[in-house]
């Protein structure tokens, strides 16, 4: 859950004055009306300026590839229901009614949702049943090719009963069938996209202008700089806080930063560690940690790169995996790199996801136990080099990592020296990201130092990245065994025993050691002390919450009454 | 001169050709494609990134790619642009406005300090003064431009609150005037055009003062100086006219280089131009936009030697019989 890490008195009147900039504007200030007097921003009021690093691709949510993107989406777009602050997957727990005012599970595989009949489009149209049977089939649909279609191959059938009533009905029961059909499903326009040829959505004009549902219309897009968004004070659920809201694409962090410092923006998803103190420093900013969906972890590559048929010459041996993972010192690591903004996973999973808090056994840092393996494995420093080796061959291999990644190569720094102590000699090659990408994606490493972001529900992007068969199992790792406890997840709906069939799994690949699981980051961003009521998911969508936040009246600047009428 | 503009444009159509064919080649050959780069932080089925390929192409032998993209481009089509889903045609028109502003307003900046600079330089070869402002020229030109930028931003943006710290535009750009709109471009212009045009300064100003001090040694100065002539007329309407050949030449060649070496300016001051775009196409592998942006350097360069070709000729009599 988010928590604000440093509360400071918010400062009375308008903050410090940037006096250049807002003469510039001074003048047109008369002929834009201060519509918005003090007295009316109890409801809807102020502008809330937002950095991002990434231009957005779309703004469909049904399209979106990027997390922000998605964001920007969700201040325009509604689920049937939005999943809870917790990020809980198992069951309704914790959602809350959106399109969808109540919803009823008729038996293990259907659930009927009952729609909120004062659910309206932007142009006016009331939200219906045919809308939801036109979402799913846009979001299933192989010519759309959205992110989001592996979480409805479950779903056999959606269907209206009534103009207000939808349901649901599952190939089979189990745990997660109520966040398949909500979290980022966003419910998109039957009556305005039916007509558009599917093969031509993703560049036809709608997901430059699109019309929602949710609490924000939008205003304009200057192409790759600006995202302005408008107040719909008509919005079903509750005026909206903010009346407007400006995303600004700033691709350097730095800058995105110094703008936040100089009180040109109000927020930032990511805030990067080694700025958290200039945040800090500021009087007029809250830094807001809360845990991410990300983890990072050194990957063992199980087959030779350079012949994929054959074992990989050292990670093929369990004792050498389990040997180097016991041997880096990974909270040192942690607190070096992000110093108190990452944890130590003990398995593939995030701090932002409930499985972090499993009863799992820490793996130690034990280089007494490092040294006793490998020299039971025959290996020893014959040639007194200060590298073990074996039959003439050292015990040398190469850890791939991107170059973008500062704190990533500062800690292969560390690790590499950590692992020449137990004479295991480690080469560090930095590659550009996406040759990094693409080289762990062909198999092409000894060791990849990778990161992965997990959805709330862990099942899919575990299995991808560490079952059998899974398409991002770079490093070919695989034992039936935790494919099968993987798969026991996904039936029946008792959270208890789905909780400890994800401990088995946790403990089994804990146990095959087929990485080091190295960094769970603690994320940060900075939000202005003029908004309150400020709450960021640890999913990062930042948009599903922005239009419960507010402005001080107290606190307003001159850029929050322009042009809003 | 018909003769020769048409031997030039030949010219310039091989040269726009081969460095087209080339930029296909290197941006196709580089590792990872735009479907590694777009889904890069999350775990994606196989499905999706093979239906992605398939959509746009990209599964196809290379040579049929490049076949399509000379075809496309001789009729004018720059295709669509994978990471932001638009025409590269609109991606371009928007950017160019931006980096055609800032080069404008650095060129002029470079251009204008660097000879007042360089001109009093060469005027008093050898002095304080000269040594002055050629160990400041050095230290500017030294800097590298990022950080010259990040230091702008954070002394006259952030603690000075003079300019905006980054932006072409305001947040509440869209709701100004005209003349609102014009003074927040303005305003948002100071920061990048100064650091882009400063560092082009001292370039010009150590190229200038060596061609002042070097006319200064020439008869005609010393004839100039015989007839009585004012010693401000000597500089303004002597050394300086002769010192101008070569300044024109660099003002041609500069125009490409303030477009290409806007990228780090563009992206640290997040300023939406062609800088930033290419630099973003790269990152995500925008092939498209990637060959279309290099497409487009070339052709200002080619523009820019002919332009200065030109003004070469106008100037110099002598240019003009051979």
């Amino acid at each position: 859950m988010a928590t604000v890490t440093k509360g400071l008195p918010p400062e009375n009147g308008m903050p410090q004055t940037r006096v250049a900039t807002w003469l510039a504007l001074a003048s047109v200030m008369a002929v834009t009306a201060c519509a918005p007097k003090d007295a009316m921003c109890a409801a809807t009021c102020g502008t809330v300026v937002v950095d991002i690093s990434g231009a957005p691709e779309t703004l469909l949510p049904v399209l979106h590839i990027s997390a922000d993107a998605l964001a920007i989406g969700s201040l325009m777009f509604l689920p049937l229901a939005e999943i809870g602050n917790d990020l809980n997957f198992v069951g309704d727990e914790g959602f809350q009614p959106r399109i969808a005012r109540s919803w009823t599970f008729e038996d293990s595989v259907t659930i009927v949702f009952e729609l909120d009949p004062r659910a309206r489009w932007q142009d006016g149209r009331p939200v219906t049943a045919r809308d939801i049977e036109f979402t799913f089939d846009l979001y299933r649909d192989p010519v759309i090719n959205s992110n989001e279609a592996v979480d409805l191959r479950s779903i056999s059938a959606v269907t209206a009963r009534d103009e207000h009533t939808v349901a649901f009905t599952f190939t089979h029961p189990y745990p997660e069938q109520f966040y398949d059909v909500t979290y980022h499903k966003y419910i998109h326009p039957a009556h305005l996209l039916d007509t558009i040829p599917r093969a031509s959505l993703r560049s036809h004009p709608m997901t430059r202008n699109p019309t929602g549902n949710g609490p924000y219309r939008f205003r304009r897009w200057d192409a790759n700089q600006t995202v302005e968004l408008i107040a719909d004070t008509t919005f079903f659920l509750g005026r909206p806080g903010p009346a407007r809201i400006v995303v600004q694409v700033v691709p350097d962090q730095n800058t995105i930063v110094t703008q936040l410092l100089a009180e040109e923006a109000d927020f930032a998803i990511q805030i990067p560690p080694p700025s958290v103190d200039r945040v800090r420093r500021a009087r007029h900013l809250n830094p807001v940690g809360y845990p991410s969906t990300a983890y990072f972890f050194i990957g063992f590559n199980f087959r030779d790169p350079d012949e994929p048929s054959r074992p990989h010459p050292i990670f093929q041996h369990r004792y050498i995996r389990e040997a180097l993972s016991v041997a880096v010192d990974r909270e040192t690591i942690a607190q070096v790199t992000f110093r108190e903004f990452a944890g130590v996973p003990s398995g593939p999973i995030s701090q932002a996801n409930p499985l972090w808090n499993l009863d799992i056994p820490k793996i130690p840092y034990d280089t007494a136990r490092a040294r006793r393996l490998l020299a039971a494995g025959g290996w020893s420093d014959s040639d007194g080099d200060g590298i073990l080796d074996r039959g003439g061959q050292p015990l040398a291999f190469e850890l791939i990592l991107p170059s973008s990644s500062p704190s990533r190569r500062q800690a292969a720094t560390i690790m590499e020296e950590q692992l020449r102590q137990i004479g295991v000699e480690m080469h560090i090659r930095e590659l550009e990201s996406v040759s990094h990408i693409q080289r762990s994606e062909r198999g092409l490493f000894d060791a990849t130092f990778f990161g992965w972001g997990q959805d709330p529900k862990p099942l899919g992007s575990i299995s991808g990245t560490w079952g059998s068969e899974g398409a991002n199992n770079y490093g070919r790792y695989g034992n039936p065994l935790f494919d099968s406890l993987l798969a026991a997840t996904s039936h029946g709906t008792d959270a208890e025993q789905i909780r400890q069939t994800w401990m088995k799994a946790f403990r089994v690949i804990q146990n095959d050691w087929p990485a080091i699981w190295m960094l769970a980051p603690f994320q940060v961003s900075a939000v202005h002390t003029r908004l309150e009521n400020v709450f960021v998911r640890p999913d990062q969508n930042w948009g599903a919450t922005m239009w419960q936040w507010r402005v001080r009246p107290d606190q307003m600047l001159p850029r929050d009454r322009m042009g809003i009428r | 001169m018909t003769r020769f503009l048409l031997r030039r444009i030949l010219h310039s159509v091989a040269i726009v050709f081969i460095v087209a064919t080339i930029t296909f080649l290197l941006v196709h050959i580089a590792p990872g494609d735009p479907a590694t780069a777009q889904f890069r932080d999350r775990p994606v089925s196989p499905e999706i990134v093979a239906q992605y390929r398939r959509d746009w192409g990209l599964d196809r032998p290379l040579y049929r790619q490049y076949l399509s993209y000379l075809s496309n481009i001789a009729r004018g089509n720059l295709g669509q642009s994978f990471s932001l889903n638009r025409p590269v045609s609109e991606v371009v028109r928007q950017a160019l406005p931006n980096t055609v502003f800032l080069a404008v307003a650095a060129l002029g900046i470079s251009f204008a300090v660097g000879m007042v600079i360089g001109t009093a330089q060469g005027v008093t070869p050898n002095s304080r003064f000269d040594h002055t402002l050629t160990a400041a020229t050095l230290a500017v030109f030294s800097m590298p431009i990022f950080w010259f930028g990040l230091m702008m931003m954070l002394v006259f943006g952030q603690w000075l609150g003079w300019f905006p710290v980054s932006g072409a535009t305001s947040p509440v750009y869209s709701t100004l005037p005209f003349l609102g709109r014009v003074a927040d471009r303005l305003h948002h212009l100071v920061l990048p055009a100064l650091t882009l045009g400063l560092g082009g300064s001292a370039v010009v100003a150590r190229f200038h003062r060596a061609e002042i001090a070097e006319a200064f040694a020439q008869d005609f100065i010393r004839t100039a100086r015989a007839k009585g002539l004012s010693e401000r007329d000597v500089v303004l309407r002597h050394a300086l006219r002769n010192a101008l050949l070569p300044a024109i030449t660099m003002f041609g060649l500069s125009l490409p280089v303030l477009f290409s070496g806007a990228v780090l300016v563009e992206h640290v001051f997040a300023w939406h131009g062609m800088g930033l775009a290419a630099f973003d196409a790269v990152a995500r592998r925008d092939y498209n936009v990637v060959t279309a942006i290099a497409l487009f350097g070339a052709i200002m360069v080619v523009i820019g030697n002919v332009v200065a070709d030109l003004a070469y000729r106008r100037v110099d009599p002598r240019t003009r019989a051979s």
